[in-house]
């Protein structure tokens, strides 16, 4: 059995949180909600989403895995008003059939006998800070026109991002307790971070949204959000770009 | 076993240059590997997932690669192609690549050798629709996991250009010893010796090898006084490595005898592991599994051939073309039916024709039979040069008009396995006898349409029998003859070049670089798509000593639509009528119009051989043979310039025949 009805707008944003990571998914849904698990194929980024079965308008599940293909789902539910209500169920020949107002999608689920089922690795991380995804997307589009990678330095003071290549340089201050509040500081952390993944990362994470950021020393990120407040939490993790000796 | 040891085997066995040193490498490798991981070490250096008969292909494209190693590194595409076009190589680029890979991942798997072998199958079995994205995810999750040296093997391997140099042979002489109890033994003989200290760096490096000590050991002991050695322990030692170096000896043989009958290393490796040896005797001849082609040995002639077999042997054409092996199978009414080339290759699907044929006409439930597939003149039903067969190789979509256009006929001449019964083990004859009795309706010699005939066959006890046979078979356009052993002990040695067969060839390497004018005397009627028109001509040269036209070839070849309408235009008035003289012409053969010499033809031949039919020089260079051009073909050009006694002479084809000898002989 799986028949839900869920916002379009919650859907959506389940959908561009994965997108930026992988196209298809192996959903596993349960009588709690639904989880999420992918890593993209070069296990540079992994990302790790939960959404309670309250976020649901109608959850009638027992427990199973379907493979997805989210990047086609998201297209779809791009036509459809935020408030509107969509219908996901399987039909007969197991094929996913999705309905919203007058319109209805009949597709097969994606094989996931091909999908491995990462682990989360268990990650040490000195630095925490709590602040708004803007400021970050602030220096990321900077950075983008001047490098292909940033470099995140955290001091007991600030975050300062930076990005240089040639003759150019970006470098951006956050202050504690002025753009950032301290969660946890251990000992300072530097790392640096391909932007091609790290702007996509946060399209997923979306404008304007309370963040918590981890970081270690050449070490991965990780990034924490809730979404569909309360009943969605996600987090994401990126593996550092390699230092060149 | 991680993939990384055998990355590290490979690149140490790259840098050797010896075959002993190769299989030291090969059996260190392969006794850490457990049975299953035998196989597959085995299959993965010989660059291949199953057996190369059963045609499973792994080969990727190369720019699958790149993209997969771009997904990996997010070194820009161009970047990559570039070094792989820079480094002439996909392993180096790899290597590369990797090494420089400016991205961390969250985390790896160590590569296996299992994992990397179900993967590679993954790959080759994929295809269809969304195929690629899989095959390129598989590709880089390895890739992904890999050391730079991993993925320089790794990348080789999946591009099939893993080259290391191993050959059969050589796996099989490390499966000998490693089948060989008391090998491990050495060390401690190796342990008495030591005691002479100087000795002591050269007994050390012994130790680290494994194939060597047998060598050095026996050399070491079997002169004692020159290393310094104690006479009586020396002595000792040599009685154990001798009777040990028998053992892999007479292992080894039994490896090859099986590797012949059934030429899949990774699965004797794997039986041979998990069972032992003994178990092996399980391995039988089985139709659908190719067995490796008996060869023949060569002498320089009839007599020499007849001595060495005692006094008789069975004479057959040998036809120039590829030898097939085909093994057929009935199974609930169904034929399942495979060629397969001497390489072991299957073929099956160039030949639809053939395939058919052999269905019709068996008369029994399995067997493997063998034979050799040449190409046929459609209309004329000559042999035609062998090279047109391999225009069939790789046709998917023209084979039909290729099946019209370069009709083959497969000519049996072996049986070695028929309805259950293994025939390997009996003598030609039988064999012989087995072939003509399960396919009864197939004859000797070639019928154009036929597709299947047998090979054409005599008992021969003297020398004039075998040389006039001999050129026969030079004359209906064969290389020569092979020569096979009636003696009792006359098996089919799988895989071997032994003196029960004996090739015989002309001893000269044959190309006449001057094209003939010969004149038309006679004509044949064609049939097929040459009906109504003529078939082949028969032509001849112009002997000055008696004024008169002599034959030399049959000419089938060469012509184009456009010709075949004019000829018989052209020949019209010069038909002689029934009954009627045919003068100036002397002929031993009498074609289906005869007509009077006035038509000159440019001609192109392969070389001029000797022939009991054709009348130019006859007994002149050989009694009872003439001269003959092999291969002739029209080149297009008629020669309207030249009267027929402008044309080739006969003196001239008796010069040109030296000439070619002389190149030889230089």
């Amino acid at each position: 059995m799986f028949e839900v009805e869920i916002k379009v707008e919650s859907l959506r944003t389940v959908f561009s949180i994965l997108t930026p990571i992988v196209g298809e998914v192996k959903l596993s849904a349960d009588k709690d909600g639904w989880k999420i698990r992918a890593v993209d194929p070069a296990h540079v980024a992994m990302v790790d989403l939960g959404l309670l079965k309250s976020a649901f308008e109608r959850y009638e599940v027992d427990p199973m895995e379907l493979g997805l293909n989210v990047e086609r789902l998201l297209e779809h539910l791009k036509s459809a008003k935020g408030d509107d209500t969509v219908l996901m169920k399987l039909d007969p020949d197991n094929r996913l059939v999705v309905s919203m107002s007058n319109l209805t999608l009949k597709m097969p689920l994606v094989d996931t006998s091909g999908f491995s089922d990462p682990k989360v690795p268990n990650l040490q991380l000195p630095v925490g800070l709590k602040l708004n995804s803007g400021e970050l997307q602030k220096g990321l589009k900077v950075s983008a026109s001047i490098s292909d990678y940033i470099t995140f330095d955290c001091s007991q003071e600030k975050l300062v991002m930076t990005s240089s290549e040639d003759l150019s340089s970006m470098t951006l201050d956050l202050l504690k307790g002025k753009d950032y509040e301290e969660v946890s500081f251990e000992k300072p952390a530097k790392s640096s971070f391909s932007l091609d993944y790290f702007s996509q990362l946060m399209k997923g994470v979306g404008t304007n949204r309370d963040i918590v950021l981890n970081l270690g020393n050449s070490y991965p990120l990780r990034l924490e959000f809730d979404f569909a407040e309360p009943n969605g939490h996600a987090r994401y993790l990126l593996a550092p770009r390699i230092e060149s000796s | 076993m991680l993939y990384s040891e055998l990355s590290e085997a490979y690149s140490r066995i790259e840098a050797q240059s010896s075959r002993l040193s190769m299989t030291d490498e090969l059996i260190d490798l392969l006794s850490r590997a457990n049975g299953p991981e035998r196989e597959m070490v085995i299959r993965l250096t010989k660059g291949e997932l199953r057996p190369g008969y059963e045609g499973v292909e792994l080969g990727i494209a190369e720019k699958l690669l790149d993209r997969a190693l771009y997904q990996v590194t997010l070194m820009p595409l161009d970047r990559i192609e570039e070094k792989r076009l820079l480094l002439g190589d996909v392993g180096l680029m790899a290597e590369d690549v990797i090494r420089t890979k400016k991205q961390a991942s969250l985390f790896s798997e160590p590569l296996t050798v299992e994992r990397v072998f179900r993967n590679l199958e993954r790959i080759s079995i994929k295809e269809g629709k969304d195929s690629q994205d899989l095959k390129l995810k598989i590709i880089a999750e390895m890739m992904h996991d890999s050391s730079p040296i991993e993925a320089r093997y790794l990348a080789r391997t999946m591009c099939q250009k893993l080259r290391l140099g191993i050959a059969d042979m050589t796996i099989i002489d490390a499966l000998a010893y490693l089948t060989t109890d008391g090998f491990e033994s050495l060390s401690d003989e190796l342990g008495a010796l030591v005691k002479h200290e100087r000795l002591e760096k050269d007994v050390r490096d012994l130790r680290s090898r494994r194939t060597a000590p047998i060598y050095d050991l026996e050399e070491l002991t079997s002169h004692p006084s020159k290393h310094g050695l104690d006479k009586a322990m020396a002595g000792m030692v040599l009685e154990r490595v001798r009777s040990l170096k028998e053992k892999i000896s007479s292992n080894r043989e039994f490896l090859v005898r099986l590797y012949n009958v059934h030429p899949d290393l990774g699965h004797i490796a794997r039986k041979l592991s998990e069972e032992g040896i003994e178990a092996l005797s399980t391995i039988k001849v089985t139709p659908g599994i190719p067995l490796r082609s008996m060869l023949g040995e060569r002498l320089r002639s009839i007599k020499d051939i007849l001595e060495k077999m005692g006094g008789e042997a069975a004479l057959e054409y040998k036809y120039d073309g590829l030898r097939v092996q085909a093994h057929m199978v009935k199974e609930d009414g169904k034929w399942r039916t495979k060629f397969f080339s001497r390489q072991l290759e299957d073929i099956t699907s160039q030949f639809p024709d053939v395939r058919k044929a052999l269905e019709g006409a068996f008369e029994g439930k399995d067997c493997i039979i063998e034979g050799e597939c040449v190409p046929v003149d459609p209309d004329t039903g000559e042999l035609l040069p062998f090279q047109l067969i391999s225009q069939r190789r790789g046709r998917k979509y023209d084979l039909d008009r290729m099946m019209k256009e370069v009709p083959v006929n497969l000519v049996l001449f072996d049986c070695l396995y028929l309805n259950g019964c293994d025939l390997t083990g009996s003598p030609y004859l039988k064999r012989r006898a087995s072939l003509e009795g399960a396919f009864p309706s197939i004859k000797e010699g070639m019928i154009p349409s036929a597709s299947v005939s047998l090979s054409v066959m005599r008992l021969v006890r003297s020398e004039a029998d075998g040389e006039s046979f001999f050129e026969s078979a030079l004359e209906v356009g064969c290389e020569g003859i092979m020569a096979k052993s009636t003696a009792v002990g006359s098996i089919y040695q799988a895989g071997s070049r032994g003196w029960l067969w004996i090739k015989y060839k002309k001893d000269y390497r044959s190309e006449i670089s001057d094209t003939l004018d010969l004149v038309v005397v006679g004509a044949f009627h064609g049939t097929g798509r040459r009906k109504g028109t003529y078939g082949a001509l028969l032509m001849a040269a112009y002997d000055t000593a008696s004024d008169t036209f002599v034959t030399t070839c049959k000419l089938g070849s060469g012509f184009n639509d456009e010709h075949l309408r004019q000829v018989p235009i052209m020949l019209e008035d010069l038909v002689v009528p029934k009954g009627g003289a045919w003068r100036r012409v002397r002929s031993r053969i009498e074609p289906d119009i005869r007509l009077n010499p006035k038509v000159v033809l440019e001609v192109l031949g392969s070389e001029i051989t000797f022939s009991p039919l054709h009348t130019c020089s006859m007994d002149r260079l050989k009694p009872g043979a003439g001269l003959s051009v092999r291969f002739p073909r029209f080149t297009g050009r008629f020669r309207n310039d030249k009267g027929p006694e402008q044309a080739t002479t006969a003196q001239e084809m008796e010069s040109m025949y030296s000439a070619q000898r002389r190149t030889v002989s230089d």
